[in-house]
């Protein structure tokens, strides 16, 4: 289905949710769940991207209540990843691209943000 | 406005939509980003309806729903778009400043009132 | 607590006859007093249990969050999750709503003697009616009140003087006095009958209809407990007057007609007609709780405008689906489907599908962002859980093993 509405600058947050993202090596770094977006004027500036690394999960119905499930039971080392919007390349929004290498993420990250995309 | 700061996904995606005068007109199913070279991308339209709400799916409903949207739909399977300009509040619905029944939102709604529910009595308050 | 805050109480008390006492759970009750005497009470028990906690999460949810627990589930869970889960309950509960209509169609066949298929459609007529021109309220109140004709099985069950010992035995000792498959499979049909889904879906769109907020918080937790209670007292009677009246003679259950001399020994001729208008009142109240929640759930996940107290023109697509709903699950009673049958093959893929139903709903109780600090304690968690994951591997036992057991 194509997700591009009118000029390629154009795309739908559907169309990268749930995206695999690899970085420059081509190295898979995880798939998007969530994006931080702030009030500027009219409009509301996307300015991070949350990536997790959970690629053993498939994505199904019920993946956010598995998650849970997990993590209530004490299942931990779930690493989200959180990209700065300048980061990524979302202009092919099937294939995003991180503009780094994977391991300068874990400079700036790694422990998952608090309160993100749990339920 | 009571944020200035959203999670996408958990404030506004699936959230329910409402107008002004909080009459649900459908749930926000997705977001228009408009990508701008040296800039952030920006969310500039909330989508409902049509193959908007469709996306989301999987098979078979996904392909089944989306092909009702566009052989039946309001606006053949395009969703109706509400610039963000408009959000008057996110909090437990995503309130916009437009009235519902003017909107292709509510299409299917005031057919079914008009064409059927209507001549039945008792229907009116 | 303000004094009006009791009478909401009816809320509680419709969602029980409705959502706990209906044929399903009548029809086991009865079955599980004439095969096991008094020995699976502590199923009755341990159903009321895991209810009133469902109920009473299901009530601070709607208040405190000011959703639905169909509208959060989509919000969290994202728009897959809810279509799936909605195609598959709504099976669940059109199937149950097709039970219903006919437990009232049975009513109707034991005290006009007209066959219950002849009923179907002028009882479906009967039951859209009242959803079309009624509002919540007036439903509420009517449906609580003439649910408690009911306290005619209370009033049976002690008439019948039953062997104390023999009772409070029930509660506490679980092994099977004999017939392991279909000891274990009835109970599995109890927690099925009791514990139906619908219940806890109907009772937060009817906490976000009667407008709950914080404060009802408190009365929530007596509403759940005294309503729940109510239909539990009730189901523990039906089974001990099947007790007292079929085991102690050694009469199975295969017919409605047969439980349907529950109260004569003790009510005499009254007691006949005490159990028909039992049967169809709490089977009304369950047609009319089934119906609606099939309807609010769709209209919630949708985003449609809904409410049972709105009128049909301001509501069109909400009232067309309950409409679909009931005319649908007409057709099996109006053409001749056992009732009996389809309640306990209803009972038994409920239980099935329990885990499905109740974990979803166990992770929006434990959302701080939706509740706050009105979350879920660890007691919560761990009865629910508990019991659905105890139905559904009883169910996935002991269905097969009825099935090919006889």
């Amino acid at each position: 289905m194509n997700r591009r509405i009118g000029p390629p600058n154009r795309i739908t947050v559907r169309a990268l949710l749930g995206r695999v993202v690899h970085d420059v090596d081509g190295e898979r770094v995880g798939k998007i769940e969530e994006m931080r977006a702030v009030q500027v004027d009219e409009h509301l500036e996307i300015r991070e991207y949350v990536v997790g690394a959970h690629g053993a999960l498939l994505r199904v119905a019920a993946r956010p209540v598995l998650r849970w499930m997990l993590e209530y039971f004490g299942v931990s080392g779930w690493r989200d990843h959180t990209i700065p919007w300048d980061w990524l390349d979302v202009s092919d929004p099937a294939h995003p691209r991180l503009l780094r290498p994977h391991a300068a993420l874990h400079a700036i990250h790694s422990e998952p943000p608090p309160g993100d995309g749990s339920p | 406005m009571t944020r200035t700061s959203y999670h996408v996904m958990r404030h506004l995606i699936d959230n329910a939509l409402v107008d002004r005068s909080d009459t649900p007109m459908g749930n926000v199913d997705d977001l228009t980003i408009e990508l701008r070279d040296g800039s952030p991308p920006r969310i500039t339209h909330i989508e409902t309806g049509g193959t908007a709400m469709t996306r989301g799916l999987t098979w078979p409903f996904g392909a089944l729903l989306g092909a009702l949207a566009m052989r039946w739909g309001a606006g053949r399977g395009e969703p109706f778009r509400v610039p963000w300009s408009y959000v008057l509040d996110v909090g437990v619905d995503v309130q916009v400043d437009v009235d519902a029944y003017d909107t292709t939102a509510l299409h299917w709604e005031r057919v079914l009132r008009d064409r059927i529910v209507a001549y039945i009595p008792g229907s009116r308050p | 607590m303000k004094p009006r805050r009791l009478f909401e109480i009816t809320l509680g008390i419709i969602t029980s006859v409705g959502g706990y006492l209906d044929v399903g759970a009548i029809a086991t009750a009865a079955e599980a007093g004439a095969s096991f005497r008094f020995a699976l009470l502590w199923v009755i028990a341990l159903g009321t249990i895991c209810v009133i906690f469902l109920v009473e999460m299901s009530g601070r949810f709607a208040a405190v969050s000011k959703h639905t627990i169909r509208a959060a589930m989509r919000e969290r869970l994202g728009a897959n999750f809810f279509v799936w889960t909605y195609v598959v309950e709504s099976i669940v509960h059109i199937l149950a709503l097709a039970s219903q209509i006919g437990g009232i169609c049975l009513a109707l066949q034991l005290v006009t003697g007209i066959p219950f298929h002849r009923w179907a459609v002028p009882v479906a007529l009967v039951v859209w009616l009242v959803l079309w021109w009624g509002t919540f309220k007036l439903i509420e109140r009517w449906i609580a009140l003439l649910g408690l004709i009911t306290i005619s099985f209370a009033v049976g069950a002690v008439r019948s003087h039953p062997p104390l010992g023999a009772v409070a035995r029930g509660f506490i000792q679980w092994a099977p006095p004999h017939d392991p498959a279909s000891y274990w499979f009835t109970a599995v049909s109890i927690l099925g009958a009791l514990v139906s889904p619908y219940l806890f879906y109907f009772y937060s769109s009817g906490a976000i209809e009667d407008r709950w907020d914080e404060t009802h918080i408190t009365s929530n937790r007596l509403i759940a407990t005294v309503g729940m209670g109510f239909g539990s007292i009730m189901a523990m009677s039906i089974l001990i007057c099947a007790a007292m009246v079929f085991h102690a003679h050694g009469v199975g259950v295969a017919e409605y007609e047969q439980i349907a001399l529950l109260l004569t020994p003790t009510l005499g001729r009254w007691g006949f007609y005490l159990f028909a208008a039992s049967l169809g009142i709490a089977c009304f109240g369950a047609c009319l709780e089934s119906a609606l929640t099939v309807a609010y759930e769709l209209a919630q996940g949708l985003g449609w405008n809904w409410g049972e107290s709105v009128a049909p023109a301001k509501a069109s697509r909400f009232a067309s689906t309950y409409t679909i709903a009931i005319a649908v699950a007409a057709i099996p009673a109006a053409l001749g489907v056992d009732p009996l049958a389809l309640t306990i093959f209803t009972m038994a893929l409920t239980a099935v599908v329990l885990p499905a139903v109740l974990i979803p709903f166990l992770t929006l109780m434990n959302d701080e962002e939706l509740l706050g600090t009105h979350v879920n304690g660890r007691w919560s968690n761990g009865v629910v859980l508990a019991v659905s994951v105890l139905a559904s591997v009883l169910a996935l036992v002991t269905i097969p093993l009825e099935l090919f057991g006889g």
